[in-house]
């Protein structure tokens, strides 16, 4: 009887880690596979919150995608209209903390960023709509003021007069430089802007486009 | 007589080519923008040829873009930008962004104004006749710094206009078949202003050479530049460095010619590239008109400047 008690608790503890092997093939690392965004779509989420940027920003999407809102050092236009992934925001609360102990937000404005990608990527469900900033990696931020420590809009070149260069400067050097598991692939900025360590871009003249390398890879 | 007639064929030939050059530098009045910091104003001045000084023919608060003769000269046309504003709506709880005076211009040969059209953002010239395309949105800060919500297409000699709804942010009426050709968010469609109709195409571009050989897509929000031949699609790859770059922005075609105008924003000079020998030449003058438009060959902020026959014969 005893015996017998020993082998069906070792048969059903031999079928629960057979179904757990299962599992675990069922369920391999996002990251390496190809599943489309559909495909994915109903399976219960991998053991991994490590946002999956799919795909390119003209062409992609996301998984695991994280909200940008306010933090120290950063305004945020539009929180709905504000995700990315996990490390690319890491990354920016640090610059954003950096950025509060340079330039004190009573003093100076904040990096002022507009509009990344929608929640999950893809097109943005509402107007404006992009050509880019479909899967987190594209991010669009405000030239820098003299005239006032809030948030607020600089145009060239009707603006150009309140236009601080200095400080633009130091916050594109500063995303050229991050220290961090996101790093800056491009940006692109108006000419009017006179800044270097970007690329000249046609129109951008309320604001320059800030694109990161895919920090999960590129295959995805 | 079996002599003579050799000679006269030469001849006539040599003296069509003087007359052609000659009415390749044969010049429309030069439009330029002047802004005075001080008073905080912009001016569009035309320079006729053969007088020194530029005569001002629109001032405004609000800065100036874009001027461009119509086809066959007739009339002018330029885009005042508007006021940009981004302001918190309370009651939407959302932020709200417009511009105020955003328009297009229209003045006849005389700089007298003959139309104006409300939030226009870009436009292009008909390649014949006097008919403008154009699109109307509505300013915002981010992206392309619009949001498109109608197409027009405006004769001026009759006054009359077509409007349609439409999301294209960029648009180019092309020469080598009167169509105008258009890019949305989501493709690339074209439109036939003569049977009202839209039409399916598979182009990865809008903008074509004059004569259709040819078209690119140029790095709207930092997108990939292609140069493509447009009877198979087939994607160009041009010898030298100037053209292949994953990121450009050409100023437009020069006119009845394989060669592209790149405007170099930190030199200030231009590049006049041929897309099928990858040559090029440096010039110090920028073209005027609209970007994407095509660049005409005696049209430069330089009045000196006319990009001859020679000159794009060297880069064959």
């Amino acid at each position: 009887m005893e015996n017998e008690r020993n082998i069906i608790t070792t048969f059903f503890a031999l079928v629960i880690i057979l179904l757990l092997l299962v599992g675990m093939l069922i369920f391999e690392s996002p990251n390496e596979s190809n599943h489309s965004n559909e495909a994915w779509a109903g399976v219960n989420p991998t053991p991994t919150t490590a946002t999956i940027h799919h795909g390119t920003p003209h062409n992609g999407s996301m998984e695991y995608d994280v909200q940008m809102t306010n933090t120290t050092g950063i305004w945020v236009k539009n929180s709905s209209r504000s995700y990315t992934g996990d490390k690319i925001r890491n990354c920016l609360e640090e610059l954003g903390r950096a950025w509060a102990t340079a330039y004190p937000t009573t003093t100076y404005p904040p990096i002022q960023i507009t509009e990344i990608s929608p929640e999950h990527g893809g097109p943005f469900p509402t107007p404006p709509n992009h050509l880019s900033h479909k899967n987190g990696l594209d991010l669009d931020f405000r030239y820098l003021r003299n005239d006032t420590s809030a948030p607020q809009e600089m145009k060239f070149p009707d603006d150009e007069a309140h236009y601080d260069h200095d400080l633009t400067q130091d916050l594109i050097d500063r995303l050229n430089n991050l220290d961090c598991d996101a790093q800056v692939q491009l940006i692109g900025a108006a000419s009017a802007a006179n800044l270097s360590g970007v690329q000249t871009w046609l129109g951008h003249n309320d604001h320059f486009h800030v694109r990161f390398v895919d920090p999960d890879g590129t295959s995805n | 007589m079996n002599r003579i007639l050799p000679i006269f064929i030469i001849t006539c030939t040599f003296n069509a080519f003087l007359i052609a050059e000659d009415s390749l530098r044969a010049r429309r009045p030069a439009l330029g923008v002047t802004r005075d910091r001080a008073a905080k104003t912009w001016s569009l001045t035309a320079s006729e040829p053969g007088i020194a000084s530029p005569k001002t023919i629109f001032r405004s608060n609000l800065s100036l873009d874009y001027a461009s003769w119509s086809s066959d000269g007739s009339y002018l046309a330029f885009i005042v930008n508007g006021d940009f504003y981004s302001n918190w709506d309370e009651n939407q709880k959302k932020w709200i962004d417009g511009d105020v005076g955003q328009k297009l211009v229209i003045m006849n040969r005389g700089y007298k104004q003959v139309a104006e059209f409300a939030d226009i953002r870009r436009y292009c010239w008909s390649p014949h006749g006097n008919r403008l395309a154009m699109i109307a949105g509505q300013a915002v800060e981010v992206g392309l710094g619009f949001t498109p919500d109608k197409m027009v297409v405006y004769d001026v000699d009759t006054k009359t206009q077509l409007e349609m709804p439409s999301t294209a942010y960029d648009l180019c009426w092309a020469k080598h078949d009167n169509i105008i050709y258009i890019a949305t968010f989501t493709e690339k469609v074209a439109f036939d202003p003569v049977r009202k109709s839209k039409i399916d195409i598979l182009y990865h571009g809008i903008y074509f050479s004059d004569d259709g050989e040819y078209y690119y897509d140029p790095s709207w929000e930092g997108s990939e530049f292609g140069i493509y031949r447009t009877v198979n699609n087939e994607r160009l790859t041009p010898p030298g460095s100037l053209l292949n770059r994953e990121f450009l922005h050409p100023y437009g075609w020069l006119e009845d010619s394989h060669c592209l105008v790149i405007w170099d924003y930190d030199s200030k000079k231009s590049h006049i590239v041929n897309v099928e020998t990858g040559k090029s030449v440096t010039v110090d003058a920028q073209p005027l008109g609209q970007i994407g438009a095509v660049v005409r060959r005696n049209e430069w902020n330089d009045p000196e400047f006319c990009a001859d026959t020679a000159m794009l014969e060297s880069l064959k």
